[in-house]
């Protein structure tokens, strides 16, 4: 009588069973991990992965510390240092980004971002970009959907997108107050495309919403106006 | 009687687990940081309650770590080397039974450990209304259920290897699972060849993941975690569970004492 | 020069049979080293069988095949009818090893209970055998106390006991006597006798061969992984026809007059002289010179081979040295 022993055929079949099933129950876990986690469609550099790898299950918490020295850092630099309408804001950059990397369902590392690129750096496309990225990451966001149609609107003359963009954001706009910004936001930039009619549909949307009546009328009339006043 | 052994050996490690100092002092501590986190972040303007949701759910994945790797470390190869195996084996106990009730018992000591953390995040979400208790409590399961693979993963080591050993391959396997994201990403951006695109793709697939245990951003972010990603989790769990006791069980019936 | 002399076959089958059991271990230089060598044996029922043999002769190894701790690289066995190592047969027998090692966190009376948890005892049964095993090696009084503060003797008692928790018809003990003072080596003994007069088997390994030779009916001598002798001690020892003289009062003279005996033997000791006459005809002779001389006879004794004397002489034999 020898130690009790099994075929190695048996053994690397059953080992083989529990990868198939390993790789299966991946492929289940992946299918929704796009929205709970955050990690699949990121479209991330190998050295964000590699940051990211390294930093491992902390990277919330110190997206959350980093996050804590931008705001301060803006902040008081804002109410000490003078200038009111850009702070340290290029030094701060950086770590912006490395907030994205660590956890790309910031958003209010996205909107900042967004917003100094556009505003202060004058990188309009770059500032489209990063919201792009933000809204990959996040799609139901307002903040970026909004923050994305301004710059599309103000900076890239890219009609078409930024109202795409707006009526998204009035999609998942999480109130009435938001709902109206985004309206409004989709209803200038029709109006500035030269899409009066766009526009008053968009203002009539508005219009139903409860205590926003009076300023769809207003509106409406100002665009029919226009429109019967142009030659 | 099968289940019934298992039962008996589960019981044994949580009464050892809870007369040691060692869990319940980490326990304790954990708690600790966490409470005062909560009070700290009451105190500092501009910090949100998701901070506080970060740190607290930071904690009780390095603290139930911890506990993990201390232990189930020492279930098996501290009964051997403390030569306690002889009484033990001596008894009607198949020695996969063994396996299977230190690892029950382990994660029925973790849950425990983890449970007091989680109850406090739990009562501050409350009282703060920042967010929903339900989804906390669903990213702790899951974080549970990494405890659970990591339990799984140290008994297959300790049962070929010292106490020592089996907590320092565990933890090299815990960082691999995260570096491999690295290996993986790197190797599809960077390689030309399909074999290699292959390997990362096998390496991907094949190697345990603990990354789909990781739905703390969106809890702190206030997302909803679908129970239907929890079911799938689960099963990918008791998978890797299941293979790693397989394979801890059939070293261990071979092992001479 | 083996001896072996085997018990006569039984129609009632053996508690343990083993059959050209082997075990070698494999050297890192990758020679082989053999613990155990072709050891044949049956133990029947009812009966203290010991298992001797020096450090290293593979006694433990023998024990650890019987319970399937370790596997044989060659031969066979049964132990209660079952596979050695099953857990068939784990389910009957109890089992003591040497210097027993437990789970210090537990107390003796918790230590006893988890035991009887594996063998499927019921609540009840466990709080009465616990109890019972508790007083009968004397901790009952310690029952509450962590076995990390357990004494040595203390733990090779609470070993006893939980080798016993399931009323096993097999005991297995390694060592018994270790750590015990010589009360406790006497306790263990009559546990270790009740438990045969219950038709219990007890199997034994032990060092201390006086204790062996007052309870064991069988014995077996091992000595570098082999069976060297194996058979009741009454067939193994043999009979001597010398007689030992104890005297009080020792002179110049009188041992003079004593040492004129044919082959006779004097050896001196700190109260007492012992006069060992070669054969039982010149006791009288002795007597008589004793008491002419004024001595004062202590005792008279028949010299027999003690097991301890076989087991050097065999031994010593086997290693090519002089016996005893």
């Amino acid at each position: 009588m020898t130690a009790p022993g099994t075929p190695w055929v048996r053994h690397a079949a059953i080992i083989a069973g529990f990868l198939a099933c390993l790789a299966g129950a991946q492929v289940l876990v992946d299918a929704y991990r796009p929205l709970v986690n955050d990690e699949a469609d990121v479209p991330f550099s190998v050295a964000a992965v590699v940051v990211r790898s390294f930093v491992g299950q902390v990277r919330g918490l110190l997206a959350d510390f980093l996050w804590l020295r931008v705001d301060e850092y803006q902040h008081r630099r804002r109410i000490v240092g003078g200038d009111l309408l850009r702070s340290d804001d290029e030094a701060l950059m950086p770590l912006v980004r490395l907030i994205t990397w660590l956890n790309p369902h910031f958003v209010d590392a996205y909107a900042l971002g967004g917003q100094w690129l556009a505003f202060h750096f004058d990188r309009p496309i770059e500032a489209t970009a990063f919201y792009e990225e933000g809204i990959q990451n996040n799609p139901q966001s307002f903040d970026l959907l909004n923050g994305a149609a301004w710059v599309y609107w103000r900076f890239r003359h890219d009609y078409p997108t930024a109202a795409k963009r707006a009526a998204e954001a009035a999609r998942v706009a999480p109130d009435d107050i938001h709902k109206f910004q985004a309206l409004w936001l989709e209803a200038h930039i029709l109006a500035s495309a030269g899409d009066t009619s766009g526009a008053i549909r968009v203002w009539r949307q508005v219009g139903q919403i409860p205590g926003y009546e009076r300023t769809a009328e207003v509106w409406i009339a100002r665009l029919e106006g226009s429109r019967t006043s142009r030659p | 009687m099968i289940s019934s052994v298992v039962a008996v050996v589960a019981r044994q490690v949580l009464q050892e687990a809870g007369r040691r100092r060692t869990l319940p002092v980490l326990v304790l501590f954990g708690c600790g940081v966490i409470l005062s986190s909560a009070f700290l972040s009451f105190f500092q303007l501009g910090v949100e309650v998701k901070f506080f949701k970060d740190v607290a759910m930071t904690v009780i994945f390095l603290f139930g770590t911890t506990s993990t790797l201390i232990l189930v470390s020492t279930q098996l190869s501290g009964e051997i080397e403390s030569r306690t195996i002889y009484n033990v084996l001596s008894k009607p106990i198949r020695r996969w039974e063994l396996v299977v009730g230190k690892f029950v018992g382990a994660v029925a000591a973790i849950a425990l450990c983890v449970a007091p953390m989680v109850a406090i995040l739990a009562f501050f979400i409350y009282t703060d209304r920042g967010g929903s208790i339900l989804e906390a409590v669903k990213a702790s399961y899951l974080l549970w259920l990494a405890f659970a693979v990591l339990s799984a993963i140290a008994l297959g080591i300790a049962s070929f290897s010292t106490s020592i050993v089996a907590a320092s391959l565990s933890v090299l396997v815990f960082v691999v699972s995260y570096l491999k994201g690295a290996v993986t990403t790197y190797v599809a951006l960077v390689s030309r060849s399909p074999a290699t695109a292959y390997l990362g793709q096998a390496l991907y697939y094949l190697l345990p993941n603990f990354e789909n245990f990781n739905v703390r951003t969106a809890v702190v972010h206030d997302r909803i975690v679908p129970w239907a990603y929890l079911g799938r989790t689960t099963l990918y769990a008791l998978v890797l569970v299941a293979f790693f006791l397989y394979l801890g069980a059939q070293i261990f019936e071979e092992r001479e004492f | 020069m083996t001896e072996s002399r085997h018990a006569g076959a039984s129609a009632v089958p053996p508690v343990i049979s083993v059959n050209n059991l082997t075990k070698r271990y494999r050297n890192p230089s990758g020679s082989d080293r053999a613990a155990l060598v072709g050891l044949t044996l049956d133990v029947s029922p009812g009966e203290i069988y010991g298992f001797l043999g020096p450090n290293g002769a593979g006694k433990t190894t023998t024990i650890k095949l019987l319970l399937g701790l370790i596997f044989p690289t060659a031969g066979s066995g049964t132990i209660l009818g079952a596979p050695l190592g099953s857990v068939a047969a784990r389910r009957r027998l109890g089992f003591l090893p040497e210097s027993p090692y437990f789970y210090e966190y537990f107390r003796g009376d918790e230590l006893l209970d988890y035991y009887g948890r594996l063998f499927g005892l019921t609540a009840a049964e466990r709080r009465t055998r616990v109890e019972d095993l508790l007083k009968l090696v004397g901790l009952w009084e310690h029952r509450r106390l962590a076995v990390r503060k357990y004494s040595r003797g203390m733990l090779q008692r609470l070993g006893l006991a939980q080798a016993l928790i399931n009323d096993p018809e097999l005991v297995i003990l390694d060592e018994p006597a270790g750590g015990l003072d010589p009360i406790g080596r006497r306790e263990m003994r009559d546990i270790l006798l009740q438990l045969r007069d219950r038709g219990k088997t007890v199997f034994l390994s032990s060092h201390i061969l006086a204790e062996v030779e007052m309870i064991c009916d069988q014995v077996a001598i091992l000595h570098r992984g082999q069976l060297l002798a194996v058979g009741r001690i009454g067939d193994l020892l043999a009979d001597s026809r010398e007689m030992e003289l104890t005297v009080h009062g020792l002179d110049g003279t009188l041992t003079k007059r004593l040492e004129g005996i044919p082959g006779a033997t004097i050896r001196h000791g700190a109260d007492s002289t012992v006069v060992v006459l070669p054969e039982q005809r010149f006791v009288y002779q002795a007597i008589e010179t004793v008491k002419q001389a004024g001595g004062q006879i202590v005792s008279l004794t028949a010299k027999r081979e003690r097991l301890e004397d076989l087991f050097v002489k065999l031994i010593g034999s086997r290693e090519g040295g002089t016996a005893a």
